[in-house]
């Protein structure tokens, strides 16, 4: 039976050209769909490359190259009038095989390359890995054949499509791999991945939890016309004791005794310290930046400009320094001073003699230009109150078993304030520093300081609260190509299991360089072990065939414009020297737009893909592997090379046939 | 007879009121050729005022001219009468149903709301204005598409405020990049600079600095100040000769990078006659008409008289091209870079005079008299007939009158009509053969389009056998030509894509489309083999017609449906 199916096939169907141009037609929509409506390919997972490689495309391909042998074999003589048919027969089918052979192997990706680094590895462009972090160590499972375009969960009904990716046992990179579990001294540390979102944001609320601790959600809307911001701080969580809202600090401390807030709040009025003596005078004072101090009957007042928590001395230290105006009985300086150090610095301000060449402080002296002063300055921040300049700290303190919450904020060019609020919702005002460049203007030029931006903030207090991350869906209209087909809102849910019982499920990022941007979420305590373990979704990390050194890379800007600014680039070059991991042998070249560097005889390409476009740090390129390009190109020419000579030397051929028959003819008939 | 008269002379005599006040109006007083025809350079090209001016507007306010006045003279009085242009109308809002959205600002009345409906045009101070910049900081945070509608208003807002260096109303040539560099071996090889930026330059190094370099920055100065002052208290005599004092100065910065007079007048001519795209169009919708009337009525005068409407149309458009190469050129500093087939403006330019060669030849015959002697072929003495000529100067006319008319129907330029540079990926050999194989092999598939519509209406009208035959040869002559490069076209593209991208086939729209059309035309190919008579001519015609759907939605749909790798394209 399947004997005479299979002949009447080959004597009926596959000599048919009909069924021939039936499947060209079939092709066609096939490639039509598959390209011009991409919603149905996404519905059923397949990127382009998939969905060309996929079975029905196979079959049709099988197809189309059987009924191509067929016809040619038992319909078309092998004359020289039918060579052209031949060879264009002969060049579909090289094609074919070689596509298929091309799909099957096919790996590309890309690295990045900083300036006189080399690096061995490049990242796959397709393929998807859960890398592990224990710290100090990084594990990685990859997960060939993840879904990319629909979301999945078993809230949506459909998280079973993921169940391949569980038990993975991400493992170290090397020859001898270690997993994640044995990493972390837990054996049988596993992960799955239990839900997918192709463009999503990983949202946190705070919720009502049962032995939690106390937390605050505070929602404010900063700048007008922005979404407004949803943040909380819940002491001692991992990520959610400390916040940021742009240049304001947040942080939660809970704190166990009364007692200890009494000397929080004595240290927060005790940052500076300055003991100052002049001839018959001595004095201790305790400083708050912006303000003024008179020096008993001396004449000396000193006004306090500002404060930078971390100074860069020129030999890299960093160090607190305060700035003070020094106004003495005759004239008026400013003097810088170190805390623990006992040689301050005085500067001339511009105007005055001897201020040539002064910059916005004044001319720097080396010498004191009033020796009888002396300030020894001394900064205490045991607490932990001041955050780094430009930003204001406030520092939420709640004691439990009480309702009071008290706020200090700290920062370096405001003076300190503290903030006591009793219940469980208030409107607190937060102060925004002033821009940085500001400050520098009004020190410059003597003017006060530049007055803070006030932003109100609705605080909810929470007494047994815990932090609930939630992945957000982002609208399909809101939604960025460039995003989308980088993956860079993709997120996962990841279930972390012990094999004794334990689990935790974890929302994780998609990172798009695991081995160069920090790391975000993802966070996963797990029993036993100390450091928290982090995870991420990357881009599957793979060896390159030789290492690669970026010796040097350029940028050319039409019109010799500004590089950084530059809308339009004629060219990139990366110089790279290759090395043969086996034979160690150096190879030198330089890869530039259209110009690739082909390694190992053309079966692998190294092509110019992106670059640092601030300051030529780094290059990026593309990798990729060749395999059946050569049979392909083979069949490309033939294609041509017979639909030329179908089109236009067969006619020649007839026509010569035709003059030798009508010779012989007439040959024959004069005999 | 007496009232016709009265009537014309009363008509005559308005005319030549009209004019008489026209010619009071300062615009017609003044003349401001050596600032039309003044080099700047703009977005990392050097091109003539008149360009930047042309495009200036175009991009602001979606038309070239503005209240009857030419673009260099609206940009001008912008600059010298800046506050008179920040409260007007004359940012075009381009995404229509965006304008609806304007209707939610709630400072605003409701016929305000109604004319921005209608009119879609805002002014800068409204859209500088904090609270519709709030608004749109909303309306940006809800969909990429309003995002997209909204930077698009936003560039065209900035380009304003360049013109008119809002809020400071400086009301002089400020932002505008006029002076050329002193180094650099060709003009666009180092930044240009404003006159603020160069005499600032010349105050922070004056010894670098030649005394003729400084000379010339402070004519310069001098007069751009004169302009200004003359320009605002409307002394024409004065403007006209600070305009030449201006030109004259800016070209004697550095005489041995500047643009050729010749040159940048032949840049605003080619401006001011569209690129050359209604001239050429027009020339070749008269060779249609007469080639078609001469195969209908076989009347050899008309023949002729098409053929001398097609070569002019012809050189017309050998003209456009050649102009824009030698245009292009002072901007990439060499010919070869320069070759204008590099967006889609130019490669409907070209593919358009590919398929007039093409034609034209075949219609003289002297292909088919290589043909015959070598293959015994005649193509049933298709030239001569005027099909082929038909054929190439419908095809020539499709893509000259939709190159002019696409910014009028759609307010946008059509990608690449203005001169600027290219993506470096494009700056190579390998574009020049990809490019001009598949953009060649469009022409030839447009005009099976032709002929097989032509095939199609006769079949319907009076089944005539042997004009279906010699239509049907003619077709099938420019199918397999179309088909055989247009198959070398998708190789040599993905020869290219294997070094540029690192793989020969990425199954990009682009791609793919090329391919169906391709298999189409092999469809053809095979449905001739087993089809015969009038059944195969009639379905080689429907298909000619079906590839060139496919050919079009590539060219053109697939940039606005799909997403791809070709954006330039």
């Amino acid at each position: 039976m399947i004997v005479r199916i299979l002949e009447t096939l080959l004597q009926r169907t596959l000599r048919n050209v009909w069924f021939g141009i039936a499947l060209l037609v079939l092709i066609a929509t096939y490639i039509a769909i598959g390209s011009g409506l991409p919603g149905v390919r996404e519905y059923f997972e397949l990127d382009e490359v998939a969905f060309f490689n996929a079975w029905p495309f196979r079959v049709l391909m099988i197809l189309l190259v059987a009924t191509l042998v067929t016809v040619t074999l038992e319909r078309i003589p092998f004359t020289p009038t039918r060579w052209g048919a031949w060879i264009v027969h002969v060049g579909i089918v090289s094609l074919v095989f070689g596509g298929f052979w091309h799909y099957r192997y096919k790996v590309e990706g890309s690295t990045l390359i900083l300036q006189n680094q080399t690096v061995n590895h490049y990242f796959d462009r397709w393929e998807r890995a859960l890398y592990v972090q224990v710290p100090g160590q990084m594990a990685r499972a990859p997960l060939p054949g993840f879904p990319r375009f629909n979301a999945y969960d078993a809230a949506l009904g459909n998280g079973s499509a993921l169940n391949k990716f569980a038990g993975l046992n991400p493992v170290t990179s090397g020859a001898s791999p270690q997993s994640a579990g044995e990493m972390a001294g837990v054996k049988d540390l596993r992960f799955a991945v239990v839900g997918y979102w192709p463009y999503a944001d990983i949202r946190q609320r705070l919720v009502d939890r049962a032995g939690g601790g106390v937390g605050y959600s505070l929602v404010g809307p900063p700048h007008p016309g922005e979404d407004p911001h949803d943040l909380m701080l819940l002491a001692g969580a991992l990520r959610y004791s400390r916040t940021s809202l742009h240049e304001i600090e947040l942080e939660h401390r809970a704190l166990a005794d009364p007692a200890e807030l009494s000397a929080v709040a004595v240290a927060a009025s005790r940052f500076h310290t300055l003991n100052v003596k002049l001839p018959g005078f001595e004095q201790s004072l305790v400083l708050d930046v912006g303000r003024e101090y008179r020096l008993g009957d001396t004449g000396y007042a000193i006004v306090v400009e500002s404060f930078d928590p971390r100074w860069q001395t020129m030999d890299k230290k960093i160090v607190p320094l305060l700035t003070l105006m020094v106004q003495t009985p005759t004239t008026k300086f400013r003097r810088q001073v170190i805390s623990g150090s006992d040689k301050p610095t005085d500067w001339i301000l511009a105007g005055n003699a001897g201020s040539e060449g002064a910059g916005p402080l004044g001319k720097r002296q080396t010498e004191l230009l009033d020796n009888a002063l002396i300030t020894n300055y001394t900064f205490d921040d045991s607490k932990k109150l001041q955050p780094r300049e430009g930003t204001i700290q406030y520092t939420f303190f709640s004691i439990a078993g009480t309702m009071r919450t008290t706020i200090i904020a700290a920062g370096p060019n405001v003076p300190t304030a503290v903030q006591m609020l009793d219940g469980s919702a208030a409107t607190i005002t937060l102060q925004s520093p002033p821009p940085a460049s500001e400050v520098m203007m009004a020190v410059a030029s003597g003017q006060p300081l530049p007055p803070a931006e006030q932003v109100a903030v609705e605080m909810v207090r929470k007494e047994s609260a815990a932090v609930e991350e939630y992945v957000e869906e982002v609208p399909k209209i809101q939604r960025n190509k460039d995003d989308g087909q980088a993956g860079r809102k993709q997120v996962v849910k990841v279930r972390a299991t012990d094999g004794a019982g334990w689990h935790e499920d974890v929302f994780v990022p998609f990172n798009e360089q695991i081995l160069l941007m920090p790391w975000r979420g993802g966070l996963v305590s797990v029993p036993g072990v100390t450091a928290p373990v982090q995870m991420q979704l990357g881009n599957n990390y793979r060896l390159l065939p030789a290492s690669i050194r970026l010796d040097k890379f350029e940028a050319d800007a039409y019109g010799g414009v500004d590089i950084a600014s530059a809308p339009m680039m004629r060219d990139f070059r990366s110089t790279i020297t290759i090395t043969d991991p086996r034979s160690g042998e150096r190879v030198t070249d330089t890869v530039y737009l259209n110009n690739p560097v082909f390694y190992q005889g053309g079966d692998w390409i190294f092509f110019q893909s992106g670059w640092d476009n601030q300051q030529q740090r780094f290059t990026i390129l593309g990798i990729g592997n060749r395999p059946g390009v050569r049979i392909m190109a083979m069949g490309c020419g033939l294609i041509v090379l017979g639909i030329f000579y179908a089109f236009y030397i067969k006619p020649i051929i007839i026509k010569a046939n035709k003059q030798r028959a009508l010779a012989k003819a007439g040959k024959a008939a004069q005999a | 007879m007496r009232q016709i008269f009265i009537i014309l002379a009363t008509l005559t005599a308005l005319v030549s009121s009209a004019r008489a006040a026209g010619a009071d109006s300062f615009s017609k007083q003044i003349n401001i050729d050596p600032i039309r025809y003044m080099s700047l350079q703009d977005k990392q090209t050097i091109k003539t005022f008149d360009t930047y001016a042309r495009e200036a507007m175009f991009h602001i306010t979606g038309r070239s001219t503005l209240d009857g006045e030419s673009a260099t003279f609206t940009v001008l009085d912008m600059v010298f009468n800046p506050r008179a242009y920040a409260e007007r109308n004359l940012i075009y809002i381009r995404n229509k149903p965006f304008r609806a959205d304007f209707g939610s600002l709630s400072f605003i009345d409701a016929a305000e709301k109604q004319r921005i409906l209608k009119e879609g045009q805002i002014s800068l101070k409204f859209w500088f204005d904090p609270h519709t910049q709030q608004a749109m900081e909303k309306q940006m945070a809800s969909a990429t598409v309003k995002a997209k509608a909204i930077q698009e208003i936003h560039d065209q807002a900035l380009a304003l405020s360049q013109i008119l260096d809002y809020p400071g109303f400086r009301g002089t040539l400020v932002t505008q990049a006029i002076v050329p560099p002193l180094d650099g071996d060709s003009a666009n090889a180092r930044p240009w600079q404003s006159l603020p930026d160069a005499s600032m330059k010349l105050v922070q190094n004056p010894q670098v600095m030649s005394g003729a370099y400084a000379g010339s920055i402070e004519k310069m100065i001098t007069a751009v100040q004169g302009l200004n002052t003359a320009w605002v208290a409307k002394d024409a005599a004065s403007v006209n000769q600070q305009a030449i004092n201006l030109a004259a100065a800016a070209e004697s910065v550095n005489p041995t990078i500047y643009p050729s007079k010749t040159k940048r007048k032949f840049e605003v001519a080619y401006n001011a006659l569209s690129r050359l795209t209604w001239p050429g169009a027009a020339l070749y919708f008269l060779a249609f008409v007469f080639f078609l009337l001469a195969w209908q009525t076989e009347l050899k005068w008309m023949y002729v008289t098409a053929w001398i409407a097609v070569v002019l149309a012809w050189l017309v458009h050998v003209g456009a091209i050649a102009i824009r190469w030698w245009l292009v050129q002072k901007n990439v500093g060499n010919w070869f870079e320069a070759i204008p087939i590099k967006n889609q403006f130019e490669s409907v330019m070209f593919s358009a005079w590919f398929g007039t060669v093409v034609a034209l030849v075949l219609e003289t015959g002297l292909i088919n008299r290589v043909f015959k002697r070598l293959a015994g072929w005649d193509f049933r003495k298709l030239h001569g007939q005027g099909i082929f000529g038909a054929a190439g100067a419908g095809i020539g006319m499709l893509s000259l009158v939709a190159l002019f008319a696409v910014p009028f129907v759609t307010g946008q330029d059509i990608i690449g009509a203005g001169i600027r540079q290219n993506a470096g990926i494009l700056m190579t050999y390998w574009l020049y053969v990809h490019v001009t194989l598949v953009t060649a092999s469009y022409a030839l598939i447009g005009m099976t389009f032709v002929i097989g519509t032509w095939y199609a209406i006769q079949y319907l009208a009076n089944k005539d056998a042997a004009i279906l035959q010699t239509l049907d040869a003619a077709n099938l002559t420019m199918l397999q030509l179309a088909f055989w490069i247009l198959g070398i076209g998708i190789i040599t593209g993905a020869l290219w894509a294997d070094v540029s991208w690192g793989r020969p086939w990425a199954w990009d729209p682009k791609e793919t489309f090329a391919l169906i059309t391709w298999i189409v035309y092999l469809i053809i190919v095979h449905i001739r083999i087993v089809t015969s008579g009038t059944n195969r001519a009639l379905i080689t015609s429907v298909l000619s017609i079906v590839g060139f759907g496919v050919m079009l939605f590539n060219w053109i749909g697939v940039n606005f449906f799909l997403v791809g790798l070709h954006s330039y394209a």
